[in-house]
């Protein structure tokens, strides 16, 4: 469900960009706002996440540098050398309760970037050799092409580009608003599937895990290709028993000789995030596992992480041989 | 600290209301049957059980420090700045409430921006804060939609305090930069007119209002307190035992009411005191 923005906040110079207008055509009844530079909303201080997620606000902007970064080491590169992502919107409509966006972003209101073209430059100049980049990371990109359609301009500048595989990741089931491309067999559709329990209680507003499964059937059934990812695990009450059954669900609904691979991880995200997630939020007990604290990252002890990576790889090699699965 | 005439329940903080005149808060106080509170000397404050409300005097200086003083003081769980402003524009009527969205600082250059978080039926617009009245030919060359002479220091003090989402801008158009008709009786009298929209504004504003109440009780609070001042623990330590007794409350759904156990702990010295301490974290299920 896409929310009606009540506002849209337009930096200036965003305007002259034709996603500018094809934004704006989607929302007749909305308050626009000219902002000297998007970072004078975006970056205030003292703002509520959660408040602002009760009532999102748009805002477009032109993103001037780092338009490509380096893979970030709590991603998994799929044996990919090359590894790289970019952020053509920051933040997401769902309101996942382990999403590490709480902790990375002060606002919970919704950036696009409107010139895509640079973002194509800024890849072009790195394609010497063969380069994988996910461009769904800090959102999903998906769940937005009704209003901005990003994916489909993505898919089409990669199918021009022999030395480039670009992944999308998504929770949403808006398979349809791509269906009437041509698969581009560079460009790998990922979906996040997770028990419909861990759903109910952690991914707000996310669809349930069978019209997932339905969208990416669909996705395969069109000639894509399709990744599964169990990620994040989450050890809930039960955990084995969900996650058993998720599985013989996915594999039941798709067949596993057509899926291009699978990959699983347990909750993880950088640990100065979740500090400052905590201090903002005591309403989610996926927030307060007693996780350890290392270095950088915030995740469950060693024993519990091996125990869960196992566990979902042995369910996972039942369907697929190894060089599919990525734990 | 909360000192109204009445008093405020404990948890339940007031709405808080900063208008720079006398003038625009007259209906308002008679409105909301507001009493001075004469416990405030530095400026005039008039609250009952739900509002609170200061008078600032005209200017965004003035503005800025009675909100300051004002949060500081009665600690509302939002504000709203109310009041008069001027537009070049014909097509805003004379009494037209307008919900700020955007705030420029002339002077400064600077803008503001509040959370837009209340849904509303009134106009929305930008408004300019001047540090001097400003002519019809200045703000059209301009093109300003509403000017002003408080809000910008207003906001600029309210966030320090406050988050966005808690800092509204209302106001009432009440002259297309003609001063001379802005006399104190026309501005009572056109507030006046506009109380019930007024009101329902006020109303939508705080009904967004979430106060994170804490995942303790009052006595839980007072127990953590306690049991921090008789083990006599470092900052640190303190802090960490928030840390773990939140993760407990939250992940088990359980009272922490076992840990008064420890608050008859005989501790004599640095050692004794690690010993509970970790006695402590096994309890609250901290490997």
């Amino acid at each position: 469900m896409w929310p009606n923005f009540s506002h849209i906040y337009i930096e200036e110079g965003a305007e002259k960009y034709p996603l500018t207008d094809v934004i704006l055509s989607k929302f007749s009844n909305t308050f626009c706002v000219t902002v000297h530079h998007y970072k004078d909303i975006f970056n205030r201080p003292q703002q509520n996440f959660q408040s602002q997620k009760r009532s999102m606000k748009l805002i477009l902007a032109v993103k001037k540098d780092n338009l490509v970064y380096d893979g970030s080491e709590f991603s998994q590169s799929m044996g990919h050398d090359n590894f790289y992502y970019n952020s053509m919107i920051l933040n997401c409509v769902y309101n996942c309760d382990y999403c590490y966006l709480q902790g990375m972003y002060g606002s919970a209101n919704i950036v696009i970037f409107v010139n895509i073209g640079d973002f194509f430059s800024a890849v072009v100049e790195k394609l010497q050799k063969p380069m994988y980049l996910a461009i769904s990371y800090d959102t999903d990109l998906l769940a937005f092409e009704n209003v901005i359609p990003l994916c489909a301009q993505w898919i089409e500048f990669t199918r021009a580009q022999p030395n480039l595989t670009i992944e999308i990741r998504t929770k949403s089931a808006n398979f349809k608003s791509i269906k009437s491309l041509e698969p581009c067999d560079r460009t790998i559709l990922a979906w996040t599937m997770s028990p419909d329990e861990v759903v109910e209680k952690y991914e707000k507003g996310t669809p349930p895990l069978r019209r997932r499964l339905e969208a990416a059937k669909e996705a395969i059934d069109e000639g894509w290709k399709v990744r599964v990812c169990f990620d994040p695990v989450i050890r809930i009450d039960h955990w084995k028993e969900y996650y058993s059954q998720c599985v013989q669900t996915v594999f039941e609904k798709l067949e596993a000789v057509k899926l291009y691979d699978v990959s699983s991880g347990v909750f993880r995200m950088n640990a100065d995030y979740l500090r400052k997630i905590r201090k903002q939020r005591q309403d989610s007990d996926v927030l307060y596992y007693p996780y350890v604290f290392d270095k950088n990252a915030a995740s469950y002890p060693e024993t519990i992480k091996n125990e869960m990576n196992l566990f979902i790889q042995n369910l996972l090699l039942q369907y697929l041989p190894s060089t599919k699965v990525f734990i | 600290m909360i000192r109204g005439k009445e008093g405020f329940v404990l948890n339940k903080k007031p709405i808080g209301i900063v208008t720079a005149l006398h003038a625009e808060a007259s209906p308002l106080i008679d409105y909301f049957n507001l009493k001075k509170d004469i416990a405030f000397t530095k400026f005039e404050i008039f609250s009952n059980n739900r509002i609170s409300l200061i008078v600032s005097g005209i200017g965004k200086i003035k503005s800025a420090v009675a909100t300051t003083y004002f949060l500081g003081q009665v600690d509302p769980v939002c504000v709203i700045n109310f009041g008069i402003c001027g537009t070049p524009k014909p097509d805003y009527k004379i009494g037209d409430p307008v919900v700020v969205n955007k705030i420029t600082d002339v002077s400064g250059r600077r803008e503001f921006f509040p959370d837009m978080i209340v849904k509303h039926h009134l106009r929305e617009a930008h408004v300019t804060t001047f540090d001097t009245p400003v002519t019809m030919d200045m703000a059209v060359e301009l093109n300003l939609d509403l000017v002003d002479m408080e809000a910008s220091g207003f906001f600029q003090s309210a966030s320090v305090f406050l988050q966005p989402d808690k800092i509204a801008v209302l106001k009432i158009v009440s002259d297309y930069l003609e001063l001379e008709r802005v006399t104190r009786e026309f501005v009572t009298e056109l507030v006046q007119t506009k109380l019930s929209e007024i009101d329902n504004f006020i109303q939508r504003f705080s009904a967004v209002q979430f106060e994170n109440s804490g995942v303790f009780t009052e006595e839980e609070n007072l127990l953590l307190g306690e049991l921090s001042s008789r083990l006599r623990l470092t900052t640190a330590q303190n802090h960490l035992l928030r840390e773990w007794a939140t993760a407990y409350k939250i992940t088990s759904k359980k009272e922490i009411a076992f840990l008064n156990e420890f608050l008859h702990a005989k501790i004599q010295n640095k050692n004794e005191r690690l010993l509970v301490f970790k006695r402590i974290r096994a309890k609250l299920g901290v490997a």
